[in-house]
């Protein structure tokens, strides 16, 4: 079966109020009233607004847009991090995801364990690890040091063990998020490699970015995002040259936290 | 209608969320509520691939003494001193003249052991999202497994401790009963009411997180308001009898202590744990149901 993702005028909000009535110091009746009214009071805060579109096998896709777009919403949406509050979502295949910068990884624990660690969450056996640890270990060049704890290693260390972790999964869905794009030359060649082996005509490659050129390496479709919503979805150069006219400036759409009709309040 | 085709499972490849359209207004609220039974599905999984917890727990025992010189000792050494010293300390205080200062060790030793798992497990319970906010924000939302993992962690340290308690009862000479067939039964329910709770903790204290301190607080009286450095055959009249079967924690020590230490087989004692467990059940799997959509928000 070959891996898809479809989504159909998916919408996403948070429920803005939790950190104020969170607080059973400040607000000790609103936490009792918000078990009784199941939390419908509260107001909610749109992230992302009607979103409709399918990644098929073998699209790369990147997600563009200024900071605060919902670039990084719509990948935890993906990973299955939240869940959408309207719309459809379905995703066929494993997803791998590299989302933040630690990653979860264990500090303290030697880098041997952290790939353990990640292969064990990635739902491989400890055989397929034990497998997999020679190429792993080729690709992040950490040989010497794999016995140290992870805390020692530079950024640059950590981003090349979780990134041959993920990917040597062999992923069906792989969402990266931006924070790849800030490693060095070497990393972001090496990496571009390895992706390219990797990604074949049954996988899936999703990854935001700000760097036109890595983003034009790696992606050949691009989603641009504005303030939570899709305002473009083509070819990767035409994205791009869409999101740095002046048409992207133009586009007026509800802001970002600013309330819509009927989401404003639930009741 | 609502469905929810559950979290991404591995081997499992595909997942969907199918909520109602626009029209039916978006209030914004998270929909695809997970069904009751959530918790037990998840469990399923999570004991079909154990690999992340089991081998995250060994870790973490592993890291807590790794730079340490005498490493597991640790763990064992501090409960040692204490049941050595308060035993010695508290036989003389309390018990009156001519009683069997023998028995106490054995008393201090098992209360005190199976205390410092029952307190480790619900206080951390109650925050083991927020800390492993990380890891589910990376998309590892099988949130089972970290109460699983923090669980097993604790069964390892009790594990170690356990020796102590195995120390005390040979050198205070307590007789292998008919009793403590028993066990097998109230082993068992110990380990299935702690656990239950941990769940109801881990999902209380990640939507209020007052619940880590609130819980700091509240094991640290019933410490003193248990009878693990006192008897509850010390006591005289009815004020104490309150202390005693008002107590939870009560209940769940002698199931294990009656039959091991004293030989005796606390019937009253089984029955409620027995009773209370399908309740804390329950509670843990309407509140995860509720509750899981929202995790990822809250910490």
């Amino acid at each position: 079966m070959s891996s898809s993702i479809c989504a159909q005028n998916m919408h996403f909000s948070i429920p803005s109020a939790t950190r104020i009535d969170k607080s059973l110091r400040r607000n000790p009746i609103a936490a009792v009233r918000n078990l009784v009214t199941r939390g419908k009071s509260r107001r909610f805060k749109p992230l992302l607004h009607d979103m409709s579109f399918e990644f098929r096998a073998g699209d790369r896709v990147g997600l563009i847009g200024q900071n605060g777009a919902g670039k990084t919403t719509l990948l935890r949406l993906l990973a299955g991090v939240l869940v959408p509050s309207a719309g459809g979502l379905e995703i066929r295949g494993v997803t791998q995801n590299l989302l933040n910068v630690s990653m979860g990884m264990q500090s303290d624990a030697t880098g041997l364990e952290n790939i353990y660690l990640r292969g064990y969450s990635a739902g491989l056996s400890g055989q397929e690890i034990t497998r997999r640890i020679p190429e792993i270990l080729e690709f992040s060049e950490l040989e010497p040091v794999i016995h140290d704890p992870v805390r020692t290693y530079s950024s640059g260390m950590r981003m090349r063990l979780a990134f041959a972790v993920a990917t040597s999964a062999k992923p069906e869905i792989l969402l990266l998020d931006e924070w790849i794009s800030a490693g060095d030359r070497f990393f972001v060649e090496r990496s571009r490699e390895r992706l390219r082996s990797h990604i074949n005509s049954s996988e899936i490659l999703v990854f935001a970015s700000h760097n036109p050129q890595t983003l034009k390496e790696l992606c050949s479709r691009g989603l641009v995002l504005k303030n939570g919503s899709v305002v473009f979805d083509g070819d990767i150069e035409a994205a791009l040259a869409f999101y740095e006219s002046d048409d992207y400036q133009a586009i007026e759409l509800p802001a970002r936290g600013e309330s819509r009709k009927g989401a404003k309040r639930a009741r | 209608m609502e469905t929810l085709v559950d979290s991404p499972a591995p081997g499992e490849g595909q997942r969907s969320v199918v909520a109602p359209k626009k029209d039916t207004g978006d209030t914004g609220a998270i929909r695809g509520r997970p069904s009751i039974l959530v918790l037990f599905q998840d469990l399923v999984a999570a004991f079909k691939a154990p690999g992340f917890w089991l081998y995250g727990a060994w870790i973490d025992t592993s890291l807590r003494h790794r730079s340490q010189a005498l490493g597991a000792f640790w763990m064992v050494s501090g409960t040692l001193a204490f049941v050595l010293i308060l035993g010695t300390l508290y036989s003389q205080v309390l018990l009156r003249p001519g009683a069997d200062t023998q028995i106490y060790y054995a008393h201090i030793a098992t209360g005190f052991v199976l205390w410092i798992f029952i307190q480790q497990s619900l206080q951390q319970s109650s925050q083991v999202y927020k800390k492993s906010r990380d890891m589910i924000q990376n998309g590892y939302v099988k949130y089972v497994d970290y109460v699983l993992r923090l669980f097993s962690g604790h069964l390892i340290s009790l594990g170690y401790n356990l020796l102590i308690v195995v120390g005390a009862i040979l050198l205070t000479p307590v007789h292998v009963t008919a009793a403590d067939f028993i066990l097998l039964l109230t082993v068992p329910l110990f380990f299935l009411a702690v656990l239950g709770v941990c769940f109801l903790l881990s999902v209380v204290g990640a939507r209020y997180p007052d619940i880590g301190e609130l819980m700091r607080t509240v094991l640290r009286l019933f410490f003193f308001i248990t009878p693990i450095i006192w008897m509850p055959s010390m006591g005289k009249g009815a004020a104490i009898g309150a202390f005693i079967y008002l107590n939870p924690f009560y209940y769940l020590l002698e199931i294990i202590r009656g039959p091991l230490v004293y030989g005796v087989v606390p019937w009253l004692e089984i029955g409620v744990v027995a009773a209370a467990i399908p309740i804390i059940w329950l509670l843990a799997a309407l509140a995860y149901a509720r509750a899981k959509p929202y995790f990822a928000l809250w910490i």
